[in-house]
């Protein structure tokens, strides 16, 4: 692994000289992404320090503010994790709080912590800040009191969103194998205290689960010892870089930098063989050695698109030869209607990729690529450099982990509208072919025969509802970004009218996909405020916002108010909701063209037309 | 791994990986003496060496009052006596 950064090192060095801090960054980042490779990560430093002085940043779709706060000397783990965050495209502030005043700075309100106002807080002790004795004889007692510490802290730090490193369970005790069976044991009563925490956590506080990684590296190798010693600071040089990376990650994916979409390549990554060639029946897969790995890896990217996760297919094959083996050979784990887009043809994978972006109306940095050929990797690497790209140029039996491996799939809660989604994305493209016969968009948007539910938020769609201000991107009038917390102190406000709005079709379920929270404008009693209007990319371009707001003016106009006001404010992928306020009959308001009124007295409460309510 | 012109050459650059490629250290500096040479970037350097070298350094190579000249010694003790 070493040797792979030293061959990176001299391009680095040249590509510095030349101030060419976005290559040698793209050189690097894959790097950061993969295991091992410590080289990588100082010359990443360097690229980032080099850069810094001459006003260059690495590209960052994303900005949070981060404090960190260690039982330990968080200084080593502080540099890698913002690096890691780097990788990930995630620009993170970060603060490290002097280490072992976890309570003090979360407590006090003139603390370091909150004068730096973080948007997440990473709490990161490890085992040896647990009050736990070898053998308890009252463990009951004990885990009640740890519980109690780190929700009491979690607490403190509300309404910031906390991210916590789990503890990881000793690897020596001194009852050995017997400790298993014993409740009080030290190991036991970590384990008791990482469920417990994981319980409490809800969908409030983010876990990173240690324990696993710690087992994944292999725990003499996770703590150096020597570096506590000499630094107070525990994890080993190849223990920080998988910390760092699997942290960033989550926090990632809790900003919604997560994948939406893998693509895959055909022939020699879903099964051996060249299908063209051997034909359905003759590729390698489900027995044999080689087709069992590939049927594995089949199931397990089945079990992906369960926790909401899409697979689509970019393969250079003939179109009837790619589907034959989905149709005809039954050892095949995968199925068509497992891919929500299927593009096979001769034209170049980047092509492919965009195709499939835009059918699924997904942005590019939604899309993870995985292929056998190191050259469309490159190639789409290249020509795309906002998809990022798995290479699974290694055995069949690796493919799992490699998979497994990328840091690009977390997720921070499973919501029902996840397991709803795969089959909502299908629903849409079956309507898109049925877009293409209708005669007008009013018979398309009849033919679907829409039901909605518009309901106010409540305790079951919190979740989903902050959710959606994180994730959606393009229609988005207002970009604002809330926490769960964020959203609950909004809907409690009496004054508020907070709603989503579910739809079906004759196609699919699409489960929540819009949300309007609105608020009385501060100095205008009789207007009603638009602070949020939101729908997923699913259900665009149906007149789903029109209904969503006949229901919040029919309410406005019930609670006295006479005008609706709505702003836009532009980002990067909204601008097909510029015009949105004009198209309903809102008007802009004099001297400011972001701000658009809809008069609710003289004009009425807005009509929907097109879809019912249940 | 025998002791040659490379020795240099090699030490030189895990000196760059970690302090930086823009940075001049000579034989008498330590931590503290160049920009970006701090503890933490010193206990950075010593497992860069170790991993580069192949070699174990002695616990006390960690603490702070090494020089780039004593840190070189060091290696090049490992190695000569491996």
């Amino acid at each position: 692994m070493r040797l792979q950064a030293e061959g990176v090192r001299a391009s680095v060095r040249a590509l510095l000289g030349e101030r060419r801090f976005d290559d040698a960054w793209a050189l690097l980042r894959p790097l950061l992404a993969a295991d091992g490779d410590r080289g990588a990560w100082d010359l990443a430093r360097t690229v980032v320090r080099s850069g810094g002085s001459a006003g260059w940043t690495p590209p960052a779709a994303r900005q949070i503010r981060l404090a960190i706060l260690c039982s330990y000397e968080g200084a080593e783990l502080a540099s890698h994790l913002e690096l890691a965050c780097r990788a990930l495209r995630l620009d993170a502030t970060v603060y490290a709080a002097p280490f072992g005043q976890l309570e003090q700075e979360a407590l006090d309100s003139r603390s370091g912590l909150a004068r730096f106002e973080p948007t997440h807080v990473l709490v990161a002790p490890t085992t040896a800040d647990l009050d736990f004795p070898e053998l308890a004889d009252d463990p009951a007692a004990l885990l009640e009191r740890e519980e109690a510490r780190w929700r009491r802290l979690w607490e403190a730090l509300a309404p910031r969103r906390v991210v916590q490193h789990a503890f990881v369970v000793p690897d020596a005790t001194p009852f050995g194998h017997l400790s298993l069976r014993l409740p009080g044991s030290r190991p036991s009563l970590v384990r008791e205290l990482n469920a417990r925490l994981a319980a409490a956590a809800g969908s409030s506080v983010l876990l990173v689960d240690c324990e696993r990684l710690a087992s994944r590296l292999g725990k003499e190798r996770w703590l150096d010892p020597r570096l506590w010693y000499a630094m107070r600071q525990p994890f080993s040089y190849a223990a920080l870089p998988l910390l760092a990376r699997e942290t960033a990650a989550v926090l990632a994916a809790d900003v919604g930098l997560g994948a939406r979409c893998l693509v895959l390549d055909l022939d020699n990554t879903l099964w051996g063989g060249i299908v063209g060639e051997e034909g359905p029946l003759g590729v390698t897969v489900g027995t044999g050695p080689d087709g069992e790995a590939f049927a594995a890896f089949q199931q397990y990217l089945h079990d992906l698109t369960r926790r909401g996760l899409l697979l689509a297919v970019a393969s250079k094959n003939d179109a009837a030869a790619a589907r034959s083996p989905f149709l005809e050979n039954p050892a095949m784990r995968l199925k068509l209607e497992d891919f929500a887009a299927f593009v096979a043809d001769w034209r170049r994978k980047p092509e492919q990729l965009v195709e499939i972006a835009k059918a699924l109306d997904l942005g590019l940095d939604s899309l993870v690529f995985a292929d056998d050929n190191p050259a469309e990797c490159a190639e789409v690497a290249a020509a795309l450099p906002a998809v990022d790209t798995l290479r699974l140029d290694v055995p069949s039996s690796e493919l799992v982990r490699t998979l497994s491996a990328s840091l690009r799939f977390e997720l921070p809660a499973l919501t029902a509208e996840d397991e709803a989604r795969r089959s909502s994305y299908r629903g849409r493209a079956a309507a898109a072919e049925l877009q293409a016969s209708a005669a007008s968009l009013e018979d398309f948007w009849r033919s679907l025969e829409m039901v909605a539910r518009v309901r106010d938020v409540d305790d079951r769609s919190l979740e989903r509802a902050a959710q959606l201000t994180q994730k959606t991107n393009q229609f988005n009038l207002t970009l604002r970004r809330r926490t769960l917390d964020e959203v609950r102190e909004l809907v409690s406000r009496e004054d508020a009218i907070c709603k989503t709005l579910e739809l079906d079709d004759r196609f699919a379920q699409h489960g929540i996909v819009g949300l309007v929270l609105a608020v009385p404008a501060p100095d205008e009693r009789r207007t009603l405020l638009l602070d949020t209007l939101l729908l997923s990319c699913r259900v665009i371009g149906r007149t789903a916002e029109t209904h969503l707001l006949s229901h919040v003016s029919r309410e406005a106009v019930a609670q006295g108010y006479e005008r609706l006001r709505g702003s836009y404010v532009e980002g990067p992928r909204n601008e097909l909701v510029a015009d949105l306020y004009p198209r309903l009959g809102f008007e802009a308001v004099a001297g400011d063209d972001r701000v658009w009124d809809y008069d609710l007295a003289a004009r009425g409460p807005i009509e929907s037309a097109y879809i019912a309510d249940e | 791994m025998t002791i040659t012109q490379d020795f240099d050459q090699q030490f030189r650059e895990v000196l760059e990986d970690v302090l930086g490629f823009d940075v001049e250290v000579r034989d008498e500096d330590g931590p503290g003496t160049v920009e970006g040479w701090d503890s933490l970037s010193h206990v950075r350097l010593v497992h860069a060496l170790e991993t580069r070298f192949d070699v174990r350094l002695p616990d006390d190579a960690l603490l702070g009052e090494q020089t780039a000249a004593s840190l070189k010694q060091l290696v090049q003790d490992r190695l000569g006596g491996g």
